[in-house]
């Protein structure tokens, strides 16, 4: 999930603090940081050919507003990939970013002025608004053969409605991946099986060592990593019918299924043998800060369950660590021996409010393979296009995530940010009151149930 | 960018000179009107203004906001009392009321007794506004960067690591305790969060009632002092009565910013562990759960929670004017 960078995000809002309250924030800015990788120019030269071809080869000029939730060096990164647009094209891009990306949307456009375009983690919010006719349709001015040959069917779906394109998405990251030092890691490489990733976890707590390090915090969307580990049970250990029924409401969250998964989270994440600091610190530690236990200098755990932006973020983050020889990862383990690893997805959607010349050179743009290209240069995300080239990862662990999920057979959507924002968010919730008080399981699936009954119908 | 610039200067320029000509055709209309109906025909064209000002920004959207809390969640399928039935049963918004309760005991009785102390004991002391400015500086920070802020103050680490929260430092490092999940525990998450507000609130208080309190005519105390009176008599029989119109002023705006607190939850907890506010559940329903209709019962409920304030307010500024 590349949307929630809160470190970042604090040190913005500490520099406009800054000056009335000295040193209260000097922590949070002092992190060295790797540079992003260059983009190869022979990619730049085929993406700004692609950006001309996608203008009808005029020169159009003028600003895109639009509206994201990155900052940082990740926003740095994601401008980067339309630097060859902009060059060839003339269209400047103006980047609004929040952190609040619903009430932002809702606001604008209730008063009537939307952004021109909108790059957003959520695709069931993106959904609603093309369901209100708030999102334009890509149908006119993109080659759908073309979008459909090269989108995966699974994104393509879910940025139609009724047959309709009506978003694309710019990324696709591999949720769920699991994390180890290779320095300190005694497991089996990978695990075959997801009891063989649990039985190595007990023997490590045996010995007094804590096995996970686990991370809940994340500002007013505390919770999402936890909700997402979630998921993954639901989709490695029940299958894809029950996890799709379960996205679309039709499941409910007392079944044995959707209960199942929520109990093996617990098992790790309340038992303070396997959780580095007990369940309090999994609430109060940020996702970002912490998997560094995984490379401390005594190491304060052995796994870290998290998407694949996490390798380049520790080694921007933690000084002397190289990804690969100090941070590497292995699939979420299968549930039985003879089946595939199941991977969840998330990823921004980009969409329309406003047709003009400008967005629709932008959204041609971002169909195309050379801008696809362009992500995977970055590295820091897999392109959501098929047609991207491993050869255009520019980093050891974005190519590797690349592959599993180009390999993968069984791919999903993460089920958070498909459902219902008003889901969506009692989910997370459910996830921090369940680590707060373990016997609350119940009445938390209870409450979830009763808001699926009306959460739905809009 | 340009047009705006140019949009905000005839709104500075054009507003008065709109003003102006209204009045100027007021009076024309005064001229030309009978005798007997001049003083209403001027009275009601002097108010027209701020009526119409008031109407459109104040009794239009509450109307609407009535009507929506009557409808559904799109805001046009007819829902009746089911919003309002929803509020009276709902478990989350007890919670989140019980909450605002305590928010408004505590910030309110808060303000009042550190603010009274403040200005008491700085009052005519030689660093007295220095001492002040001290309690005044956090009102110059906004809710969400001082929430911020406390975040940083309130940070728990799991025993045995070093304490980097100022609070948990002191507590768990120096003084050899537990540390405290200040935000987590149910024990002291809400304290937590409503000493924040006191932070935020507490100059605001002491710079009004420090004003009132150099307003008190020096006589009185010193008449007080020559008959008899002790310092404590003195202030508690002399000062504080006159002080008393002020400090209900005080009590009501810090009331209200108590009804609606929403930021300091938000960023801090975001209503988790038992924390939630009305304000919070008010956003959550009209943005996460888009339900007009539930948002806009709860707005009415703020709203109804608001006017006896204001009643109080305006009823104790218009004795405080009556005396002078």
């Amino acid at each position: 999930m590349l949307h929630r960078i809160p470190a970042l995000a604090r040190t913005t809002v500490c520099v406009a603090v800054g000056a009335l309250v000295l040193g209260a924030c000097g922590t949070a800015g002092a992190e060295k940081r790797q540079a992003l990788p260059e983009q190869a120019d022979s990619a730049v030269r085929a993406a700004e050919a692609a950006a001309k071809e996608a203008a009808d080869g005029k020169r159009l000029g003028g600003t895109l507003n639009l509206l994201g939730v990155l900052s940082g060096a990740q926003l740095k990164a994601y401008l980067g990939s339309f630097k060859p647009f902009e060059d060839a094209t003339g269209i400047k891009i103006r980047y609004e970013a929040t952190r609040d990306v619903n009430a932002v949307l809702q606001t604008r456009i209730a008063g009537g002025n939307p952004p021109d375009l909108v790059s957003n983690p959520s695709a069931g919010q993106m959904r609603g608004l093309a369901v209100a006719s708030k999102l334009i349709s890509l149908d006119e001015f993109v080659d759908l053969d073309r979008v459909r040959d090269d989108f995966p069917a699974g994104l393509v779906d879910l940025g139609s409605v009724d047959g309709h394109l009506y978003g694309l998405f710019y990324n696709s990251a591999a949720n769920n991946l699991v994390w180890y030092d290779p320095k300190t890691y005694e497991g089996p490489k990978p695990p075959a099986t997801l009891a063989d990733l649990n039985s190595y976890a007990r023997r490590l707590a045996a010995d007094g060592k804590t096995p996970y390090c686990v991370g809940l915090g994340s500002g007013a969307a505390s919770g999402w990593p936890g909700a997402s580990w979630i998921e993954q049970l639901v989709l490695t250990q029940a299958g894809p019918e029950a996890f799709d029924k379960w996205v679309q409401g039709k499941l409910s969250w007392t079944s044995p299924e959707v209960k199942r998964a929520f109990e093996a989270f617990g098992a790790v994440v309340t038992d303070p043998a396997m959780v580095a600091g007990g369940p309090t610190a999994a609430l109060t530690t940020s996702f970002d800060k912490s998997p560094q236990g995984l490379v401390s200098d005594k190491p304060a755990c052995y796994l870290h369950v998290q998407a694949d932006f996490l390798g380049n973020l520790l080694a921007s983050s933690v000084p002397g660590v190289e990804p690969v020889a100090d941070i590497d990862f292995f699939p979420f383990p299968a549930a039985a021996t003879n089946s595939d690893p199941a991977v969840v997805t998330s990823g921004e959607m980009l969409g329309a409010f406003k047709d003009t010349p400008q967005t629709r050179a932008f959204m041609r743009y971002v169909a195309s393979p050379a801008f696809g290209a362009m992500v995977a240069g970055t590295g820091q995300w897999i392109s959501a296009n098929r047609k991207t080239d491993v050869a255009s990862y520019t980093t050891p662990l974005s190519r590797k995530s690349a592959q599993l999920y180009a390999s993968a057979k069984l791919v999903r959507y993460t089920a958070q940010n498909s459902m219902p924002l008003a889901l969506n968010q009692a989910f997370l919730k459910a996830v921090l009151g369940y680590v707060k008080n373990a016997d609350s399981l119940d009445q938390q699936l209870a409450r979830l149930d009763q808001l699926r009954e009306t959460a739905y119908v809009s | 960018m340009g047009q705006r610039v140019l949009l905000a200067g005839i709104v500075v320029v054009g507003t008065p000179i709109a003003l102006y000509a209204w009045l100027w055709l007021a009076e024309q209309v005064e001229r030309v009107t009978p005798r007997r109906f001049r003083v209403p025909v001027r009275a009601w064209l002097w108010l027209a203004p701020a009526a119409v000002l008031i109407g459109t920004f104040l009794i239009w959207p509450l109307a609407n906001t009535g009507w929506l809390s009557l409808h559904g969640a799109d805001g046009r399928s007819w829902a009746g009392p089911a919003n309002l039935d929803w509020l009276i049963r709902s478990s989350e918004v007890h919670a989140a009321l019980r909450n605002n309760l305590l928010w408004l005991i505590l910030l309110v009785g808060g303000c009042l007794a550190l603010g009274l102390l403040v200005a008491v004991l700085t009052d005519s002391v030689r660093y007295e506004g220095m001492a002040k400015a001290v309690v005044v500086a956090p009102t110059a920070i906004s809710f969400v960067c001082g929430a911020i802020i406390w975040r940083f103050m309130f940070d728990y680490q799991a025993p045995g690591l070093p304490q980097i929260g100022t609070l948990n430092a002191a507590w768990a490092d120096a003084l050899d305790r537990t540390p405290v999940a200040w935000l987590v525990d149910t024990r002291t998450n809400n304290y937590a969060l409503i000493t924040v507000g006191l932070w935020m609130t507490l100059g605001f208080a002491t710079v009004i009632i420090s004003a009132a309190l150099k307003g008190v005519p020096a006589e009185l105390t010193d008449a007080a002092r020559v008959d008899g009176a002790s310092r404590w008599q003195a202030l508690r029989y002399v000062v504080l009565p006159q002080l008393q119109p002020t400090l209900v002023v005080v009590a009501t705006l810090v009331a209200i910013m108590a009804l609606k607190a929403f930021d300091i939850v938000y960023v801090m907890t975001n209503g988790n562990y038992g924390t939630d506010v009305i304000a919070n559940l008010l956003y959550s329903e009209l943005f996460l759960a888009q339900n007009s209709g539930r948002a806009s019962a709860i707005a009415l409920l703020l709203t109804a929670l608001a006017i006896p304030m204001f009643l109080l307010n305006a009823y104790a500024q218009r004795r405080e004017t009556s005396r002078m």
